[in-house]
């Protein structure tokens, strides 16, 4: 409350000075009021000086009532009887003190000083002894009272420095008073007369000092001593003592001669302790009831300002509270037309505009969570198309954001905008993610197209490679002639590549017909390739029907001449003679054929001296012979038959395949075909093939006409 | 397949071990190749641990014999399995290489020779 502290100093300050000036300005007034107060205390005691004096002159006045009255001296007064008079006063017995030794018994008032003066102002009488001694009143002051005009009353000063106070009369003819003026009289009584006549008016302490401030009277008082430090014999003033803890107030009058001048001066002190502390007593009451007044109007201004500030504080607060956006807090506001009501109008205006805005905020925060979570759904969705361990992640991020914006205290503090910006870290995250697969994608696509073109190249190469096969295997007689001496059936099961097994049957002349069967060494085209041009060539020199030997040699002078490779092929070549079933054969490394009679023996042919072909030219070559019987079976096989593996990696091996054959001893070519080879396959059980499986049967019937 | 290799005596001695087809086939040509260098070396082929061998590894040590025959190299075989022994027999290739019953003799055979 600075500014309500402010006005109140300020109040107090412009109070203290108003209260300061008030009583300075009533100080000065009261100061004056004293100094009037003294003023007519001093005429007061001025007057009670008069009243003294006239006091002193009446006691004269009945000396000089005796004188005046005398007819004595009324007598030698008109004859200017000197001696006369001055017999007669002293017998009047009025003086006192040195002349008068009967004055105190008469039991009358007594005089200092006489002085009788004839009508003409003539001295006639003087109590002073002194020979020209000077008369009381001078020619001035005398004259009015010859003239019957006046009484003279007043201080004298006597040379010798002696204070009288004196009085004095006219003296008529006749007692009566209505004559004529014979004289005056004047007698005198001492100053200290006058003094006591004015102790005993006041009540106070008198003292007397003359022109020069010499004590004349009081001296005997304890006082004195306090008062003659402060005598000032030319200034009437009323000064203030303080003596023995009494308070007094010391009057100073100038005492002036008749004829005029300062001759002394009178003090007079005063007791007024009580006065005083009365007005003490009243000065305090005064100064209290101020205070009390000043404190009361103060303790009225602060309240008053207090609760005018309480509202303004009320109003106050209720802008704080707006400013920390509390809108909602209620504070009743006063309204009205000073600035008090100003200002709780434009905080009520401003409290609806904080709440307006507040709505909006929360309308505005609720459409932002909204879209919140709509982009986080949107993210939810998308991280299904990442991978498992990023996607993973940014769940785990999502779900951070969420709990986050359902933590009242984080959502408070931070503000919707900053769960946006969350939402928006977690964005660009999932961003980067999806950026990083996209590149691993592209890579992906690019390999896969990379592949695509590989595979569309191996596709078509496997496609040739299928033609390639499906050619070589259209090569082989699919079909044989039906003939009455002989049933033939053949196969070649390949492999998964396109192998090098093949096998031949053609006639070479009316009566005879070969049969081949081969086997190239290796696998794929440069096997198929090796195959053809041998089954070519045997074909051809075959034909020329030079025999077994003689075409297996030649033909292996051909295939050894440009073979780099080492290419080689192991050929059984026979020539079956239809009309004796004689068998001529030829072995260049081929497994020896089976054969099956009637009674189910199975026995290999005769085994034949030769090398494979194509190794080295000019390898000698066999040739043997056996006639068939009715009713035998000749099988040719390669080595796909004997070799095929099974799962356990065993052989099916000559001893199986002997058996094999020897079940078929009454079947016919094709059944003993499918016989063998179903028992082949039976062995292998689905192992995969590793190398083609070729297999020829002929049943030789017998020779036709036989 | 394992092949190992060693020289025993200023003889090649090429160890084979478990199968050798088609599949491997070119990694045995390229061991022979490699074991017979410029052709005049004397290699003993092993097969104590030879379980069986295809056309493709015929024609693989037929490849070695060619390429040694004119530099007056020579390939010993040794230690034949029966069956192997057979294969060799059938297609009449024994007869284009020293057949040994064992390491021993084959080296032996050369150093002597």
């Amino acid at each position: 409350m600075l500014l309500q502290t402010r006005i109140i100093l300020f109040v107090l300050a412009t109070l203290a000075v108003v209260a300061g000036l008030l009583i300075g300005f009533s100080s000065l007034r009261e100061e004056a009021a004293n100094q009037q107060a003294r003023e007519l205390e001093l005429n007061g005691l001025d007057t009670a000086w008069q009243l003294a004096v006239a006091g002193a002159a009446g006691r004269i006045d009945q000396s000089l009532g005796r004188l005046a009255g005398d007819p004595e001296i009324l007598r030698a007064l008109v004859a200017e009887e000197r001696g006369t008079l001055t017999a007669r006063v002293t017998a009047l017995g009025l003086l006192s003190g040195r002349a008068g030794q009967g004055g105190a018994d008469k039991g009358g008032e007594t005089v200092s000083d006489v002085n009788l003066f004839a009508a003409n102002g003539t001295l006639l009488y003087s109590s002073d002894p002194a020979l020209d001694a000077a008369p009381l009143l001078n020619r001035a002051l005398l004259d009015p009272v010859l003239a019957g005009q006046r009484l003279a009353r007043g201080v004298r000063l006597l040379d010798g420095n002696r204070l009288i106070v004196m009085a004095g009369a006219p003296i008529y003819g006749a007692v009566s008073g209505d004559g004529v003026v014979v004289g005056a009289v004047v007698a005198g009584l001492g100053f200290p007369a006058a003094l006591d006549v004015l102790r005993k008016n006041t009540g106070g302490r008198v003292f007397a000092v003359g022109r020069d401030g010499s004590p004349l009277d009081g001296t005997s008082d304890p006082l004195w001593s306090a008062v003659r430090q402060r005598i000032n014999p030319a200034d009437r003033e009323m000064q203030l003592l303080r003596v023995d803890g009494h308070r007094y107030a010391l009057a100073s009058l100038p005492v002036a001669d008749l004829a005029g001048g300062r001759v002394a001066t009178v003090l007079i002190a005063t007791d007024i302790t009580l006065a005083m502390e009365e007005h003490a007593l009243w000065s305090v009451a005064y100064g209290v009831a101020v205070l009390l007044v000043l404190v009361l109007a103060l303790g009225l201004l602060y309240g008053y300002l207090r609760q005018n500030f309480t509202v303004l504080d009320g109003a106050v607060q209720a802008l704080q509270d707006i400013s920390h956006g509390r809108a909602m807090g209620y504070v009743e506001l006063p309204s009205g037309n000073d600035e008090i009501g100003r200002i709780s109008g434009a905080v009520d205006v401003f409290r609806g505009v904080m709440r307006e805005i507040e709505r909006t905020a929360g309308q505005r925060e609720r459409r932002l969570r909204r879209q919140q979570r709509f982009i986080r759904r949107q993210m939810e969705a998308l991280a299904v198309t990442l991978e498992e361990e990023a996607r993973q992640s940014l769940l785990e991020e999502l779900r951070q954001i969420e709990s986050e914006t359902h933590d009242a205290d984080s959502a408070q503090s931070r503000g919707v905008g900053d769960e946006l910006g969350l939402l928006a870290l977690g964005f660009s995250r999932l961003a980067t993610r999806v950026s990083t697969q996209q590149v691993q994608l592209t890579q992906m696509v690019r390999d896969l197209r990379d592949a695509l073109a590989d595979k569309r190249r191996l596709i078509s190469l496997q496609q040739e490679l299928e033609i390639a096969r499906t050619m070589q295997l259209t090569i082989l007689p699919q079909v044989f002639p039906e003939l009455a001496e002989l049933d033939t059936a053949a196969r070649m099961i390949p492999a998964k590549e396109v192998g090098g097994d093949f096998y031949d049957f053609f006639p070479i002349s009316e009566d005879k017909i070969a049969v081949v069967i081969a086997d190239v060494s290796g696998k794929g085209i440069p096997a198929a390739f090796f195959m053809l041009i041998a089954r070519t060539m045997l074909r051809a020199i075959a034909e020329s029907g030079v025999g077994p030997a003689e075409t297996m040699r030649r033909v292996n002078n051909l295939l050894a001449a440009e073979n780099e490779q080492m290419m080689f092929v192991t050929v059984f070549y026979g020539e079956l003679d239809l009309r004796t079933g004689v068998l001529a054969f030829s072995n260049g490394g081929h497994n020896p054929p089976l054969r099956v009679t009637r009674d189910g023996a199975v026995i290999e042919l005769e085994r034949c001296q030769g090398i494979a072909l194509a190794v080295m030219p000019d390898m000698p070559f066999a040739e043997k012979s056996l006639r068939l019987d009715a009713g035998d079976m000749v099988v040719l096989f390669t080595d796909g038959v004997t070799e095929a593996f099974n799962g356990s990696d065993t052989m099916y091996g000559d001893a199986r395949l002997v058996e094999a054959v020897g079940r078929q001893v009454t079947a016919s070519a094709r059944e003993g075909l499918d016989g063998v080879l179903s028992d082949v396959a039976r062995f292998t059980a689905g192992a995969p093939q590793s190398d083609d499986i070729t297999c020829l049967v002929l049943r030789w019937r017998g020779a036709a006409g036989a | 397949m394992n092949i190992t290799e060693e020289s025993v005596g200023g003889v090649s001695v090429l160890r084979t071990e478990g199968r050798i087809d088609s599949g491997n086939a070119s990694e045995f040509e390229g061991h022979l190749v490699r074991a017979i260098g410029d052709g005049s070396v004397k290699l003993v082929v092993d097969m104590a641990k030879l379980t069986y061998i295809s056309s493709a590894g015929l024609r693989a040590l037929l490849i070695a014999a060619k390429k040694a025959r004119p530099t007056g190299g020579r390939i010993a075989l040794s230690a034949m399995a029966p069956h192997i022994r057979e294969v060799f027999d059938l297609s009449g290739f024994s007869s284009l290489f020293e057949i040994h019953s064992d390491e021993a003799a084959a080296v032996a055979a050369f150093g002597a020779a």
